[in-house]
């Protein structure tokens, strides 16, 4: 037989390429039908025992966190309004307790001479005292959380059993010299209670400032391909208020990226199989969050912004595959790239009101490049969800 | 096909089922002849259409619709030759050792047949055969789509070329064997 020629032999096989009509089968749509209707694999469904396990852990929180409020609520303040009251009666019939001494009082009984002198000094007693009672008549605990301190309630007395004590000591035109600090007593009160309101409502729009400490595990990928193993996240970030609704915040998240990339991929030029990479980043992010209004302790809250990547150590190995065998190269970036608010974030989280300082946080993330990060100039993107504390410090 | 691109843009079921339709066979044709056997072509054949469905919205509409499948399906059946070779026993295959069942004479070999032939190329074998002869790649192209050297894919042509022909000589000596 006559050996073919290469181009008799590739003319051969072309034609039969060409005049090659296989059947159609319409099984096969239905194979295809059914992976069309199937939802696209995504990082999510890696998510789920991740958050499971941390709305487990808020959960728990907000329970151990109600327990203790309400503890707090009942023994420091008394609650309600109808609780302060029954303190109030308590109070009255205790006897005083101020930093004036009991024989004082005694001894002003048993001399009337001094009388002028000793009502002095119960009108200067009178509007100190009247003082702390507009502090705990306006008290707010989201405001004055640091006055908390049962020492200050010792202080706490009612308007009326003031009035009495007056009476007791001056035993001189007791009508009028009532009715006069009556009117001096409410003035002083209507006036520290409209300045308290006053500055309660400057410090509650504005220039509070928080802290956050938050953790996260991170799920990360290049294109939104699926996540081969989780990094994580752990961040301290300042918050600082700008009105009711308003924040913004900053700070560093210590960041593990651990990605791998199963497709033809141009890295550094060359033409690689596969790409892991595992990346030491410090992210600073720079964002701006709406909290929606709440009349609970839960709030909700979303937020967007821009993160700057340093990136302190690159790890990649990339694997190129040969006719028999692969073979990879691995490399090193130590302290080379960063990236400058390349990185889109969106979140949107809730929080729970632990304390009148504390809030516990769980915030689901996405954080996506804008444009390529890192020596292999990748677009990654991140997912994952911050659990935390957040801590008011003024 | 305008209005069926348009259709599979929207995600229209009843669009993708007429796109597969029209352009299955020729998916089928191509995929193939890179895979080892039918069943895993029509795998390749369906990945590929995930990724037309996928990426439609990306089609420049002033190039070849036909075209843009090609290149899909060349890509898919890549994709799975990269997959073969990470799973596969690394062994080559002797083709002295190629049994025939059908003795037939070259000229009389059905294009079925030939694709048969080329589907018991080695894998390595047969995507270099498929990228140039076929597809019309140059060694330069195929080497950056495989990672190899040119030196390796015109390498791998050759013997590709001389299986080939191995088969076919077998194919006629049985042929002829039988004939007398």
């Amino acid at each position: 037989m006559k050996k073919l020629t290469d181009q008799e032999l590739d003319s051969l096989f072309k034609a039969a390429s060409e005049g090659y009509q296989p059947a159609f089968d319409a099984a096969e749509w239905e194979v295809m039908a059914n992976r069309l209707a199937q939802p696209k694999p995504s990082l999510w469904k890696k998510w789920i025992p991740y958050a499971l396990v941390g709305l487990i852990i808020f959960s728990s929180g907000v329970w151990i966190g109600t327990t203790l409020n309400l503890d707090l609520v009942n023994n420091k303040e008394g609650g309600s309004m109808q609780e302060k009251a029954l303190s109030l009666k308590n109070q009255k019939e205790q006897p005083i307790t101020d930093q004036q001494p009991k024989g004082d009082e005694t001894r002003i009984g048993e001399s009337k001479h001094n009388n002028e002198r000793v009502i002095g000094n119960v009108n200067r007693n009178l509007t100190d005292r009247n003082k702390e009672i507009a502090n705990h008549i306006i008290f707010d605990p989201e405001i004055d959380g640091k006055d908390k301190n049962p020492d200050s309630e010792k202080h706490i007395l009612p308007e009326k059993l003031q009035v009495d004590e007056f009476e007791i000591l001056t035993n001189e035109s007791p009508k009028d010299s009532t009715l006069h600090a009556n009117e001096e007593t409410k003035a002083d009160t209507t006036k520290l209670i409209a300045e308290e309101q006053e500055k309660k409502k400057d410090r509650r729009l504005s220039h509070l400032i928080f802290i956050r400490a938050l953790a996260s595990p991170d799920f990360s990928a290049i294109n939104f391909s699926s996540a081969s193993s989780m990094g994580s996240n752990y961040a301290f970030l300042l918050e600082y208020q700008i009105n009711s609704r308003l924040t913004i915040s900053t700070g560093a998240i210590r960041s593990m990226k651990k990605y791998s990339y199963d497709d033809e991929i141009t890295y550094s030029g060359h033409i690689a199989d596969q790409l892991d990479g595992t990346c030491r980043i410090i992210d600073i992010p720079l964002n701006v969050y709406y909290s929606f209004p709440s009349q609970s302790k839960f709030s909700f809250y979303t937020g967007v912004g821009l993160s700057s990547y340093i990136m302190q150590q690159e790890n990649y190995t990339y694997t190129v595959n040969y006719k028999y065998s692969s073979r990879s190269y691995s490399t090193q970036i130590d302290d080379k790239n960063n990236e400058w608010f390349k990185v889109l974030n969106l979140s949107a989280g809730v929080q729970y009101q632990l304390t009148p300082r504390i809030h516990l946080q769980t915030e689901p993330f996405l954080k996506t490049s804008l444009a390529g990060i890192g020596e292999g100039d990748v677009l990654l993107n991140s997912l994952g969800v911050f659990f935390g504390l957040k801590y008011k410090i003024n | 096909m305008h209005l069926l691109i348009q259709g599979c843009k929207r995600n229209d079921r009843d669009s993708q089922r007429l796109l597969y339709q029209h352009y299955y066979s020729y998916a089928l044709s191509i995929c193939i002849r890179y895979s080892r056997n039918t069943a895993e072509a029509k795998e390749v054949v369906n990945d590929g259409f995930m990724k037309v469905f996928g990426k439609i919205d990306q089609y420049n509409s002033d190039s070849s619709f036909k075209g843009w499948i090609r290149k899909i399906m060349i890509n898919a059946s890549i994709d799975q030759y990269r997959k073969e070779l990470k799973h596969q026993q690394q062994s080559p295959v002797e083709f002295a050792h190629t049994v025939f069942t059908q003795p037939q004479a070259i000229t009389n070999l059905s294009h079925e047949e030939l694709i048969g032939l080329v589907q018991k190329l080695t894998p390595a074998y047969r995507v270099v055969f498929n990228l140039y002869v076929i597809d019309g790649y140059t060694h330069e192209e195929i080497g950056k789509i495989l990672g190899i050297s040119d030196g390796t894919s015109k390498s791998n042509l050759l013997k590709a070329r001389e299986n080939l022909r191995s088969m076919l000589e077998a194919l006629n000596r049985i042929s002829y064997e039988k004939v007398n």
